[in-house]
């Protein structure tokens, strides 16, 4: 699986990564996480706002903090 | 007609299953809409007694002679403070829930392909409504940009966006009153779509960074997520933890320098500085407000306690504007996907409509 956290770096794109590390850690899956702060990539990926979680190329979330319980039930 | 009701009953009674399941999800909403109007209720009461607390507490508590420098000073402190920090919880929350169904993408999609005149008023109107952070500026750009959305459509979101927010809005009309709002409203949103347009018109798209042109995306891709009502009351709330809890503390500083102001600077002092014959007091006004960063939670105290020691309004209201749309580190971020002659462009466009709105209130109020 892979995940990718996109943010140029505000203070809400660091903690969107850091739930989504813990999520990762307490499903015990295993995962592998990106940290995308280039703008060329993340307009690749359709992003319009930060922070955004996609997974396996698929947009979770975008413009928002996840919530933990969010991005467990993404891992499912 | 007791057959009937107990038949009315009955066929209620024998929905079927998914409908039974939305019965049993139902009574929180309605729960939660009384917990929401008891709420207000209760923040309209609190609101009403603001004004006769806070002289009690100033000059009956710490017994302050009234109309002395620090008396004033103290007074104005403890009835802005808890006054600014009340609207803006309420208007946070009531926007944070109306934001829920804006998203940026459901905004590119209606810009997209639409014509320029039409687009830039749209635009601006949109900024209001879609939750916007500066350091999305970037990837925001790009994909307006990227997906046909015309360049000076694009810019007039960006003007608007941070210029136009309900915090700025809000602020004004509980300091200021709903007149100076209004025309902060109205001569914020004309700024953007006319400054948008210009640079529309000017063919500034070969000054957009290469790597940026070579990207296409599409404008239709929106990733669908139905929100509950009860997940919409749950943003709302949300955004007033997460914006007051951002912003108190620029409210605080921005009260407590309006607040020295209020009670020390003599009276009129501002006539000369910032008054209306200064015509020199807009430009120089713009211009000190570009490299100052503030969001519209500080700069509003300050801006009041000014307007009172006779400053003009159109040189206040310029000098907010530009320290609110024009910003030094936004123009950094800018200069990732523009080059300098566009940044420059837009300050300079951006700057004179900004510059002639405050000539305009300075010589007809």
């Amino acid at each position: 699986m892979e995940i990718k956290v996109c943010g140029p770096g505000c203070a809400n794109c660091t903690k969107a990564e850091s739930i989504v590390k813990e999520a990762v850690a307490d499903s015990g899956i295993d995962a592998q996480i990106l940290k995308i702060s280039d703008f060329a990539e993340m307009a690749k990926l359709g992003i319009l706002s930060t922070p955004a979680v996609v997974i396996n190329g698929q947009i979770k979330c975008v413009g928002k903090v996840p919530t933990k319980n969010e991005v467990l039930e993404w891992l499912k | 007609m007791k057959e009937i009701q107990n038949i009315d009953c009955h066929c209620s009674d024998t929905k079927d299953l998914p409908e039974k399941i939305n019965s049993r999800k139902k009574p929180h909403i309605p729960y939660k809409l009384i917990l929401i109007a008891v709420g207000v209720g209760l923040w309209f009461f609190i609101y009403r007694q603001l004004y006769s607390f806070s002289t009690f507490l100033t000059y009956d508590v710490l017994s302050l002679e009234q109309g002395s420098h620090l008396g004033e000073a103290v007074h104005f402190f403890l009835y802005d403070t808890p006054k600014v920090l009340m609207l803006l919880s309420l208007v946070i929350f009531g926007v944070g829930v109306i934001r829920t169904f804006f998203t940026p993408e459901k905004t590119r999609k209606i810009l997209a392909g639409k014509r320029e005149s039409i687009g830039n008023v749209l635009a601006a109107l949109l900024g209001i409504v879609t939750p916007f952070c500066s350091c999305s500026a970037v990837p925001l750009f790009i994909g307006f940009v990227t997906a046909g959305v015309p360049l000076g459509v694009t810019f007039s979101f960006l003007i608007a966006a941070p210029m136009v927010n309900e915090i700025a809005l809000i602020l004004l009309y509980g300091l200021l009153g709903w007149k100076i709002a209004s025309l902060y409203l109205v001569t914020g949103l004309l700024v953007a779509i006319v400054a948008g347009w210009i640079i529309g018109r000017m063919g500034m798209e070969k000054h957009i960074e290469e790597w940026v042109r070579e990207i296409r995306t599409n404008a239709h891709e929106v990733p669908e997520n139905p929100l509950t009502w009860s997940e919409r009351l749950h943003a709302g709330k949300a955004a007033v933890v997460d914006i007051v809890g951002k912003v108190w503390i620029y409210v605080i500083v921005g009260i407590a320098v309006g607040a020295g102001i209020h009670g020390y600077v003599p009276e009129g002092f501002m006539a000369s500085i910032m008054g209306r014959d200064a015509w020199w007091s807009v430009p120089a006004a713009v211009v000190i407000g570009i490299p100052m960063y503030s969001n519209a939670a500080g700069i509003v105290p300050i801006i009041h306690a000014l307007l009172e020691k006779g400053a003009s309004l159109g040189t206040v209201l310029a000098f907010m504007m530009s320290v609110i749309a024009l910003s030094l580190p936004e123009m950094v971020i800018l200069r990732k996907v523009l080059k300098p002659t566009m940044i420059a462009v837009f300050v300079a466009v951006v700057g004179s409509g900004i510059l002639l709105v405050g000539y305009l209130f300075n010589v007809i109020i």
